[in-house]
């Protein structure tokens, strides 16, 4: 069955086409959401609120840009509408924990590790996902999509609605960023 | 300033280690899961509505706001009463005035009807 088939099928509240479009597309939005939250849990928690929105919004997609394009838009917003929660949610308890009203101890994340990753680079993508974490949203979107999506600049820039030439201005300020941040790190941990 | 060479070399690796990455699988029961959390938010909009009613701050509102609505309406009340009553009195001269006529024209009548015999 053809995307438009399918989308056609959803917006007349046919069951069947939702689960369809969900094994079809699972894996992208959750590799999307997984790339960007850095955390299996959140990214499942994030994928099943991406599905929510489509079955919920189905009618405003008009069929201008592709299904996917348009799956890519809303994982990237609610998996950086999620980090933005998280951060404030943080921030709050390390103030509780500052005044003494939230006895417990602010944890520090995790390192994550992407199953995807080969095993020889684990260590490092490790550290390159730590970095990544700390660059601009839109920095961190359009290098995720691109590196961990395989996606062209002109995908990336139909799923952030912008324009190719501002996708290469991101990725070029991402990379700048990202070699800073990892010159840092190897300098302080190679003494 | 020149970096150290096995530095731009571990900064170069890093950069492209993701490179070759497949795609990570997601829960091969994400649809179930969806499923049960849309129609635990369905089911969950009346023990939401329950729960926050229920809270004791808006319980305690409530009660105040229906005490307050209940003396106002009562001093509403009352002070139409008076004006009312004010009115009533009025009516009522007006119709013993219309009585007091039709009692002494029954009363002339009555005399009438005593006088002829």
């Amino acid at each position: 069955m053809s995307d438009q088939e399918l989308i056609k099928q959803l917006k007349e509240g046919n069951e069947s086409a939702f689960k369809t479009i969900v094994e079809k597309w699972q894996d992208m939005v959750f590799n999307t959401c997984m790339g960007l939250v850095q955390d299996a849990n959140d990214a499942e928690d994030v994928a099943q609120e991406v599905f929510i929105q489509v079955y919920e919004s189905v009618e405003q997609f008009k069929g201008e840009s592709k299904f996917s394009t348009w799956l890519y838009r809303i994982a990237v917003t609610k998996s950086l509408d999620h980090l933005r929660k998280k951060k404030r949610k943080k921030r709050f308890a390390f103030l509780q924990s500052l005044f003494g009203v939230n006895e417990e101890e602010v944890i520090q994340d995790p390192e994550f590790h992407h199953p995807g990753v080969k095993l020889e680079n684990k260590e490092q993508a490790a550290v390159l996902f730590k970095a990544i974490s700390k660059l601009p949203d839109n920095q961190k979107a359009a290098f995720t999509l691109h590196k961990l999506e395989g996606l062209s600049y002109q995908e990336v820039a139909e799923a952030l609605s912008t324009t190719v030439s501002s996708v290469e201005s991101l990725m070029h300020r991402a990379r700048g960023n990202l070699r800073k941040i990892l010159t840092d790190y190897y300098q302080k941990n190679n003494g | 300033m020149k970096l150290p060479e096995h530095i731009e070399k571990q900064v170069a690796e890093t950069m492209a280690s993701l490179d070759g990455t497949s795609r990570a699988a997601a829960n091969p029961f994400l649809y179930t899961r969806i499923k049960a959390a849309m129609e635990a938010e369905e089911s969950g909009f009346w023990s939401k509505t329950a729960s926050f009613m229920t809270r004791p701050i808006v319980a305690v509102a409530t009660v105040l706001v229906i005490l307050l609505m209940n003396s106002l309406i009562f001093i509403n009340n009352q002070d139409s009463h008076s004006n009312s009553n004010m009115a009533s009195q009025d009516e009522d001269q007006l119709l013993s005035r219309e009585y007091s006529v039709a009692s002494i024209n029954e009363e002339t009548l009555y005399t009438l009807n005593e006088e002829q015999p």
